[in-house]
């Protein structure tokens, strides 16, 4: 339906974005993900036809955008800061839409109506409020709203629920989620927060510093992330620099500054210069191990409780640790971590 | 949305509505259904350039356009001043219409140098005394006179026991210190008038001298007439300034605008030897004029009777022309036996050095 | 697609700059031409008489620190009542402020003799003194910088008021609260978050004083006395009386000069200061006066500002009443008379109808004009400062250089222009454009670029964008530009005597032909006239500000 290809942009003179293609398909939800100042929201922009990309086409149906300006491409966009207009209230703001597509007078007031029930919030109570006095999540409400009920068709997200705080923004996500697909809508999706991505896409699309690093399902990028940047990013800290590569007994096996680590996952190639430890690679904790690879020796000295699981923090030459243990574990003791060769992966660098 | 469409479009339709109702009575007499109408077809309209002080009486107006068929336009240009450099900016080759008139004999060099009219000896001039002739070349023609002089406040002087100054002698003395108002000569025209009177009856060498007593003596300037006469002089209520630079007639028209209230005038003019000066008032047809005869006619029409015994109420300067009769209110209006005087060329040449001599001598 | 908008866009910033070409430009460049080449070969003696003359530099020293003082006395005497204006909601208020407007139209040859009154040796100011204090002397206010510092603030008083009052007006008020609650005292609040906030307008209103003050004319002719010159005064005698042209035209470039710079320096610091924030409605951020303290706050600050303000006007009154035959309404009634049966007399009564008509049409224009270059100049990145500059310009010109440039250009082909009535307007509009402008660009660089993007987004072509967005949060800056222009338009009068044919005289016009000639009827009726011209306007204005756009939301 949407695809992007070989978009670049400069700013100031240093690449923004770089040779980004990518497609979205029809009613796909689909995330980009990036650390700030990545470019998410000027590929946005460039989408919406805010912006103007220095190379690359966009294209929609087959049709090239280049020359259709924001206005008339039919996409919708929420902004990061809801871009409520000030002057208006809740039924005019959510009403605007409609009212350049000249939808009649009486089919306005039902479909605003609709959108504020769509969104949750009481068309009654709150059609006639200024836009100034509502809470944080109602605004977001409204400009939500405000932004679905034209049905645009493609709609996008500029880190909606960037403000809000945790609560709100889990519910909001998740919501946001059903509305979507219960709509059918197609749509583009920009955040910094990965559970928040996680959440919402059925695709992801990791971005950084201009490039794209990695595209797949959640499942994907969290089973396989394609290099060590992927990898933090989505939360597994557990990397380790890569000091080479050696071969024994038919497989590779990576040396590091603690010990050496072989993981029985073929993908492991020369350009790796990192070492991943899943968090739930903890097999057997031991005073002292006998076994020459996989074992990582440290001191316990943090345990925590996160999403039903506990974890600990193993400190060792090389950094902390964290990993997934269900069991009891005595702090502040030195120990040797037995680790699943399967929940071991090599990386390449991040794709600067 | 429609609100501001509204606004919008109530202010075009309110400008449209001023503009429908604004739409003037045009100055000169339109075919009234009195009038016969005129067997020549439209009439020819004659623009009078001229200085906002200019006016006539409608009926006397009327009687020129009704015997030559012509509409006159009158355009005003701000003060004497403004008005000749305007003509003159508008060049000889483009005028700005076909009669000037207001140029003053302090400005006839000016007006002559640049070549706008075209000489015409006026019917009725031979009657005009020789005095007020000026341009020899006949390219203006005297319409009326006035002076500039001092007026002070006849009460003031009563209650203190003092005697009015005589002459420009007595303004330098020690009982009239802080009693003087002048206009600057720079920005005012009978400023100007008053320097030029105090150079004829000093001398070019001299009169600085005179001035600077003058400042010595607490002299206050005014940028312009109405400040002097309204807000300066003692007889305004505001000022404390019982002496000020006026016209001879000022006390005349004080009479004329009171409504009937006042038989005597409350101030009186200083006419000692030299302390007025005269101001002529001329008149010219442009050159490249659209309509030179009837230009001609006009300028014949301002020297008739009629029209010159209308100047004494309409500008309050008196007519050249000796027939002309002087309305009843002038027995207030004096005339000094003998008003200072200077050389056209010689003003012409110094003005500048003067006002600027004038200028650093009083203001700096 | 995008050649349309380019287009569209090149037509809302061309629009202004064609009518800036022809009406100032053009006529400027005539008579620049012509008093520099007027005898055939460059003639530049009047630069190096500026240079060589240290009068010259003491007189722009002069104008410029007089205006400097005046602009700061101004900043300092409005603000209170601008803070009152935009956070209370009290009654009378549209009154008041309409009534504040009045100054801003009189003509100078009008209010110097209210001040001469007040002020005069013989003044109220010197009877009260002397009769509290025998044997005091004589205050001399009269032909010295103070009193030409009162009438720069009585002038100004109201720019300053209505425009930063319009933009504090819309200041979240939440702001404060939240520094507040952060633990700052009130006085810092003020000067860490409201002043800073404030800036931009308050720059504008600064700017557009300073200029009125250093261009100042009637005020310092009349009442700062003979001896004190500003550039404007010096290029008037130059040029009007001395007809030495070269000379007027060199001080008349060098003032343009000068401004210019000044000019740019502000738009470079009003870029560097531009904060977009939350344009709030006035609903929320204005309330009705509760506590005493608030009540006597206002009602001091209202009766100060009303007196100072009024004082001079009332005086107007009280002197139109004044007839040879004792007080009466003899001046009101006789104004229509043609006493003399003067074929160029205008009754004042057409003289009024032609001054509402005159301000009307400005009113359109200059408005129409102003928002199309207000909004080209916020939206344009580059380049947007120069343009802010030169529709100030002519506001830095002096009128009898521009006067001529007129009489130059307009009265021979291509542009013949000699009695087209429609001038008048056009010249108001070219200095009312400026003020205009300055009320308008604060209020439109509020807004935050996203809003309209967002309006974009929801299929709002750049037109729909800047009808539905745009002007309605202008709408209040918009009235105050219209109102800006309707008083000036009003008021004018060097322009309008040097352009207008007599029947389409102005009541300024009018009244001074009236104090042109001797006598107390003639001196009453001028300020029956004047008297009668704040009536109707101050009526005009209170209707004006009647205008109420949208529901009940005000900005």
């Amino acid at each position: 339906m949407l695809q992007i290809q070989n978009l670049s942009k400069d700013y100031n003179d240093a690449a923004l974005l770089r040779d980004i293609s990518f497609t979205v398909a029809a009613g796909e939800i689909v995330c980009v993900l990036g650390p700030s100042g990545t470019g998410k929201t000027t590929l946005l922009r460039i989408i919406a036809g805010l912006e103007q990309a220095d190379a690359g086409r966009i294209v929609f149906e087959g049709n090239d955008l280049r020359n259709v300006p924001p206005h008339e491409r039919g996409f919708g966009l929420m902004f990061q800061d809801l871009a409520l207009f000030p002057h208006k209230n809740v039924f005019d703001n959510v009403a605007f839409g409609l009212r350049m597509k000249n939808v009649a007078t009486r089919e306005i007031s039902v479909r605003v109506n609709e959108s504020l029930e769509l969104v949750g919030l009481d068309a009654k109570l709150f059609t006639q409020r200024d836009v100034n006095t509502l809470s944080g999540g109602e605004q977001q409400r409204v400009a939500l709203a405000r932004t679905l009920a034209p049905r645009p068709r493609l709609v996008m997200f500029d880190e909606p629920l960037g403000a809000l705080d945790r609560i709100l923004r889990e519910d909001l996500g998740n919501e946001l989620r059903a509305l979507l697909k219960r709509l059918d809508m197609t749509a583009l999706y920009v955040t910094h927060d990965q559970d928040e991505a996680f959440a919402i896409a059925d695709r992801l699309i990791i971005l950084n510093a201009g490039r794209i690093q990695q595209m797949g399902a959640p499942i994907e990028i969290y089973q396989d992330p394609a290099n060590e940047f992927v990898a933090r990013f989505v939360g597994l800290t557990n990397v380790l620099e890569l000091r080479g590569l050696e071969t024994g007994d038919g497989r590779l096996c990576a040396r590091t500054d603690v010990g050496i680590f072989a993981p029985d996952k073929k993908r492991t190639e020369s350009q790796d210069e990192f070492v991943l430890l899943r968090p739930r690679a903890a097999e057997r904790i031991v005073e002292h191990s006998e076994r020459a690879e996989n074992v990582l020796r440290g001191k316990i000295v943090e345990t925590f409780w996160r999403g039903g699981h506990q974890w600990f923090v193993l400190e060792t030459r090389a950094g902390n640790f964290v990993f997934e243990w269900d069991d009891r574990i005595k702090l502040h003791q030195e120990i040797s971590l037995e680790l699943k060769p399967s929940e071991i992966q090599c990386l390449p660098g991040g794709n600067e | 949305m429609n609100k501001v469409l509204t606004f919008l479009i109530i202010i075009v339709l309110a400008a449209l509505a001023a503009c429908q109702a604004a739409t003037p009575t045009p100055i000169q007499p339109t075919a009234a259904p009195s009038t016969e109408p005129s067997p020549q077809g439209s009439p020819a309209e004659l623009v009078v350039v001229t200085h906002d002080s200019f006016a006539v009486s409608e009926d006397v107006l009327k009687e020129f356009e009704n015997a030559n068929n012509v509409k006159v336009q009158i355009l005003k240009s701000g003060d004497a001043g403004a008005a000749l450099n305007k003509a003159i900016l508008a060049g000889a080759a483009n005028p700005l219409g076909d009669v000037f008139f207001g140029v003053d004999n302090t400005f006839l060099s000016r007006a002559t140098k640049a070549n706008l009219f075209e000489p015409y000896r006026a019917q009725g001039l031979d009657e005009i005394p020789a005095g007020y002739k000026r341009d020899t070349e006949f390219r203006l023609t005297p319409i009326d006179y006035g002076y500039v002089c001092l007026n002070y406040d006849k009460a003031w002087f009563k209650e203190k026991h003092l005697a009015p100054p005589q002459t420009l002698d007595d303004l330098t003395k020690a009982e009239y210190k802080s009693l003087l108002v002048v206009e600057n000569p720079a920005t005012s025209s009978p400023g100007l008038a008053f320097l030029f009177a105090s150079i004829s009856h000093f001398g070019a060498d001299k009169y600085l001298d005179f001035w600077k007593a003058l400042r010595a003596n607490d002299v206050a300037i005014s940028e312009g007439w109405e400040d002097a006469y309204y807000n300066k002089s003692t007889w305004s209520g505001k000022g404390d300034r019982p002496l000020v630079v006026s016209y001879a007639t000022s006390p005349a028209a004080e009479v004329f605008f009171s409504d009937g209230k006042l038989t005597e005038p409350p101030t009186g003019n200083v006419l000692g030897d030299g302390a007025c000066w005269i101001q002529i008032e001329f008149a010219g047809v442009f050159k490249n004029a659209k309509h030179p005869e009837l230009a001609r006619k006009f300028i014949d029409f301002m020297l008739s009777t009629k029209f010159q015994e209308d100047i004494p109420t309409q500008m309050f300067v008196y007519p050249v022309n000796p027939n002309a009769k002087l309305p009843d209110f002038y027995k207030f209006a004096e005339k000094p036996k003998a008003a200072a005087q200077l050389d056209d060329a010689v003003i012409d040449a110094n003005r500048d050095a003067w006002i600027k001599a004038w200028t650093q001598a009083v203001l700096r | 697609m995008r050649a349309r908008i380019s287009t569209l866009q090149s037509l809302i910033s061309g629009l202004p700059l064609l009518f800036l070409a022809l009406f100032y430009f053009y006529p400027l460049a005539a008579i620049l031409a012509f008093s520099f080449f007027g005898n055939g070969a460059l003639d530049l003696s009047g630069f190096r008489e500026i240079l060589v003359d240290p009068y010259y530099r003491n007189v722009l020293w002069f104008t410029t620190w007089q205006a400097a003082v005046s602009t700061i006395l101004t900043i300092l005497v409005a603000l209170p009542a601008a803070y009152i204006f935009a956070r209370f909601q009290f009654r009378g208020q549209t009154l008041v402020r309409a009534l504040t407007t009045l100054p801003f139209l009189m003509p100078t040859i009008v209010v110097a003799p209210a001040f001469v009154a007040l002020l005069g040796p013989r003044g109220i100011l010197n009877y009260v003194a002397t009769n509290l204090f025998v044997g005091a002397p004589t205050i001399q206010l009269v032909g010295t910088i103070w009193i030409i510092f009162l009438a720069h603030i009585f002038y100004n008083y109201t720019i300053v008021l209505r425009i930063v009052s319009t933009t504090w007006a819309n200041l979240d008020p939440q702001l404060g609260n939240a520094a507040r609650l952060l633990g700052a005292q009130r006085a810092r609040v003020f000067f860490e978050i409201t002043l800073p906030l404030l800036m931009p307008s308050i720059l504008a209103a600064a700017l557009l004083v300073f200029i009125f003050d250093f261009t100042s004319f009637g005020v310092i002719l009349i009442l700062g006395g003979a001896r004190l010159a500003t550039l404007e005064v010096e290029i008037y005698r130059t040029a009007a009386n001395l007809f030495d042209l070269p000379l007027a035209a060199a001080l008349s470039l060098a003032q343009i000069g000068f401004t210019f710079i000044l000019i740019l320096m502000y738009t470079r610091l009003q870029t560097r200061l531009a904060v977009t924030m939350r344009v709030r409605s006035q609903n929320m951020t204005k309330r009705t006066l509760k506590t005493w303290g608030e009540k006597i706050l206002v009602a001091v600050n209202v009766a100060g500002m009303l007196l100072f303000l009024l004082a001079p006007l009332g005086v107007l009154l009280l002197q139109s009443l004044q007839t040879p035959n004792g007080l009466g309404l003899e001046n009101y009634l006789r104004l229509n008379e043609n006493t003399r049966g003067s074929v160029t007399f205008i009754p004042p009564t057409d003289a009024l109808r032609n001054s509402l008509f005159f301000a009307s049409i400005t009113v359109a224009l200059a408005v129409t004009l102003g928002l199309l270059a207000a909004y080209a100049i916020t939206r344009t990145r580059r380049g947007g400062g120069w343009f802010d500059a030169f529709f100030l310009l002519p506001l830095a010109t002096s009128a009898v250089t521009l006067g001529f440039g007129y009489i130059l250009a307009f009265s021979r082909a291509p542009f013949d222009f000699r009695a087209a009535v429609w001038l008048v307007p056009v010249a108001h509009t070219l200095v009312a454009l400026p003020l205009v402008i300055r009320s308008i660009v604060p209020l439109l660089h509020q807004i935050k670029p996203n809003v309209r993007e967002a309006a974009a987004m929801l299929g709002a072509n750049p037109t729909r964008v800047f009808r539905e967005i745009d002007l309605p949060i202008v709408l209040r800056a918009v009235l105050v530009g219209a109102i800006f222009a309707f008083v000036i338009s009003l008021g004018e009068f060097g322009a309008t005597t040097l352009i207008v044919r007599p029947e389409w005289s102005t009541v300024p016009l009018a009244i001074y032909r009236l104090l042109g000639q001797p006598g107390l009827t003639n001196y009453g009726q001028a300020m029956a006239l004047s008297t009668l011209l704040m009536v109707v306007s101050a009526a005009a204005i209170v209707l004006m500000e009647r205008v109420r756009i949208g529901e009940n939301v005000e900005f």
